[in-house]
């Protein structure tokens, strides 16, 4: 019995201890892949600060943050990476290569603007699917008997609304990171610190009592770290904002819809007000993507998400991609007329009209031939022949714009 | 065969050329010494030359001669001379060079040019400092914005600043543009004002032409200019936008190029580009496949 006990453990630890890792890794932006068992990655990068080194010391403290609140996902890995000797420009492009040499889903970077007295962070959050967009979560699809209705998000690109940092919040980025950076023996301030996390210094989560997590380095060091100082520094706590939103889309990744959906609506109702049309129109299509992958009954709730969404982008085809998906979901079926499918077939007409959007074409193409079946568009007193002959006149038409777009 | 003597040098230097030409003349001996001399050639020709002048024409030919190099030997004594303000210079003859400096002439057909503000403020060198930051942030926010917009599309659409030339008028602007094959020019002046500092941006589009002004934030201090607390000026961004799209159409990728235009119309509504980016989106519609889709139950009131 013992012996099968030991072997039963073993064979546990074996197969699941990698997909409940938790680990933070500092290394530099050119560095191979360094956490290579770990599933779910983000990568905050030092924030650009020429001359000084608050940029790596903000990234630290996010860094903390990020790892230590994050709920809802296994195999979670946050690197912490640095520039070295030669400057790397910080760009979509460059950060793209860096998650992908990483292979992490998420990139986090920035720049200080000094200015006076005072600095501004700038921060940006770049999602990176390890596969092609069309195939990855963030992208939706529908299969009906006509054919698959997809859909794919706008821009994977997210800027956040300047932060304006006076001395006083320069002085809490720097008492932030010492805050965090000091392992104590318990979780308590007044317990004692046993030790100091260097820059260097990788280290694995292995248990979290908000706002302290339990951690163990590279080196052996085991203790404990204040991870949640943002909150704590009222100049800093718009900085949530960064961890909030990576939180949701790492949680909506890794399939905990539940939980992306509950961050992502804090995001909105906390952070919302000061971000700009293509940062909410994100969040809004991805709390709907969660919303919808989360059940049935949450289609309604999606839908006003999506329409939102394409309040925010009104000349972006995505929007009426996602959309289309959870009305035919929803009424695909219906024998009577919807309104709801009349004002669908609305937006995807502009959709396609403003940007010739093919994959908008061929959801329409679909979506009027669920409508020649199940007469969603079909007003009450218009004849059955004058509705199938409408329906055959556009099918055609679109068939003419797709040659057309093909050339 | 020639005079040593005629050519200023010493004989020691001389003696091994006459050696040479010594052994030249035993190897052209060898050849044939029937062969005229390069000066024998000239003097030949020139007598050719003022034989075939009519003889009328032989005074006044000479006279001309006399005075164009007695004109060229007084340079020096002209008023005014020909390197001083009071003489005009070419055209945007001095132009070239500073902005040649900047950047390969024709070779920067993906970058928008911002050359550094006038100004009549009594610390330049503050005004240079601000013109550093507003390039750093119009790189970095311009990039974002257009990608966020999901508008580059793996493309590259650059910022480059160049403080070696001030270009102040029209002309001047054009010129430049052209003259570095770049799409647009952002120029621009700050002026003090009442103790108060105001700018007006200047934005020009090479093909098609376009001008648009945008006065900016006014402040008690040079750097408050640059908004540090605000993403990029919408006026940046919706230029940068048109651009952009400008390219696109070039390339005739007319997708990209409405997106582009439409995101310039939402970004800066009532402005010259807006108006400029409404033309151009209603000339593609005419192109667009899809102009004759309407619901089926008839277009939208």
């Amino acid at each position: 019995m013992k012996i099968f006990s030991l072997t039963f453990s073993l064979v546990c630890s074996v197969l699941f201890v990698p997909l409940l890792v938790q680990a933070s890794e500092p290394g530099k932006m050119r560095d191979p892949n360094l956490l290579p068992n770990v599933r779910y990655k983000i990568a905050v990068l030092e924030f650009e600060n020429p001359g000084g080194k608050l940029g790596l010391e903000l990234s630290q403290v996010l860094n903390r943050e990020i790892i230590g609140s994050m709920r809802g996902v296994r195999s979670l890995g946050v690197l912490n990476l640095r520039q070295d000797a030669e400057h790397m420009d910080l760009n979509v492009s460059t950060v793209t290569e860096i998650a992908h040499r990483q292979a992490a889903l998420i990139v986090v970077w920035g720049e200080f603007y000094e200015n006076g007295g005072n600095v501004y962070l700038h921060t940006h959050l770049q999602i990176v699917p390890d596969d092609k967009i069309a195939k990855s979560r963030l992208a939706l699809s529908l299969q009906t008997d006509k054919g698959e209705i997809k859909a794919t998000p706008p821009s994977l690109l997210i800027n956040f609304a300047p932060i304006a940092l006076n001395t006083s919040s320069l002085k809490a980025i720097q008492e932030s990171h010492s805050k965090s950076a000091a392992i104590h023996s318990n979780p308590s301030e007044s317990a004692p610190e046993i030790g100091r996390l260097q820059t260097e210094d990788g280290y694995e989560v292995d248990n979290v009592q908000d706002p302290w997590m339990q951690i163990r380095t590279r080196q052996g060091q085991a203790g404990w770290v204040h991870y949640g100082t943002l909150e704590e520094q009222k100049e800093l706590s718009e900085l949530q904002a960064v961890v909030s939103f990576a939180q949701g889309v790492l949680q909506y990744l890794a399939g905990s819809f539940g939980t992306a959906e509950s961050t992502i609506s804090n995001y909105l109702d906390r952070w919302g007000e000061k971000q700009d049309k293509a940062n909410l129109a994100l969040a809004h299509i991805l709390r709907g993507n969660a919303r919808f992958n989360a059940g049935g009954a949450w289609a309604g709730p999606a839908s006003e998400d999506y329409l939102e969404a394409a309040t925010l982008l009104p000349h972006d085809a995505a929007p009426a991609n996602y959309l289309a998906i959870v009305r035919l979901f929803q009424y695909r079926w219906t024998q009577e007329y919807r309104t709801e499918m009349h004002d669908l077939e609305t937006r995807l007409i502009r959709a396609v009209q403003s940007q010739n959007n093919v994959e908008t074409l061929n959801n329409l193409r679909i979506f009027y031939k669920c409508a020649a079946e199940s007469k969603f568009l079909q007003r009450p007193g218009i004849d059955v022949q004058p509705y199938s002959d409408a329906i055959s006149k556009q099918l055609a038409l679109i068939e003419e714009i797709a040659s057309k777009l093909k050339q | 065969m020639t005079d040593n003597r005629h050519r200023g040098e010493s004989p020691q230097e001389a003696a091994p050329s006459a050696k040479t030409e010594c052994n030249q003349n035993e190897r052209s001996g060898q050849e044939g010494d029937d062969q005229p001399t390069f000066e024998e050639t000239r003097k030949e020709f020139f007598n050719l030359l003022w034989k075939w002048v009519p003889r009328q024409f032989k005074l006044p030919l000479v006279a001309l001669i006399v005075i164009g190099a007695t004109l060229v030997s007084t340079r020096s004594l002209w008023y005014p001379p020909l390197d001083s303000r009071l003489h005009k210079p070419a055209p945007h003859g001095g132009l070239i060079s500073k902005v040649d400096s900047c950047a390969a002439p024709s070779a920067d057909a993906r970058t928008i040019y911002i050359f550094d503000f006038a100004s009549d403020m009594a610390a330049p060198e503050k005004l240079h400092q601000f013109q550093e930051e507003l390039g750093f942030k119009l790189k970095k926010g311009i990039r974002a914005d257009l990608e966020s917009a999901g508008l580059l599309a793996n493309r590259t659409l650059e910022i480059k600043l160049c403080h070696e030339a001030l270009v102040r008028d029209e002309p001047d602007i054009l010129f430049v543009g052209k003259h570095l094959g770049c799409p647009g020019v952002i120029s621009g002046y700050v002026e003090e004002q009442n103790n108060e500092l105001k700018s007006v941006v200047r934005f020009t589009a090479i093909d098609p032409p376009l001008t648009d002004y945008a006065p900016d934030t006014v402040g008690r201090d040079v750097e408050s200019l640059i908004q540090p607390d605000q993403t990029v000026n919408n006026a940046y961004l919706a230029f940068s936008s048109f651009i952009l799209g400008t390219l696109y159409l070039k390339d005739h990728q007319f997708n990209l190029a409405r997106q582009c235009f439409q995101h310039t119309k939402d970004i800066r509504p009532e402005s010259e580009m807006a108006h400029k980016a409404d033309e151009i989106l209603q000339s593609l519609e005419q192109e667009n496949p899809a102009k004759s889709l309407v619901s089926i139950e008839g277009p939208e009131p």
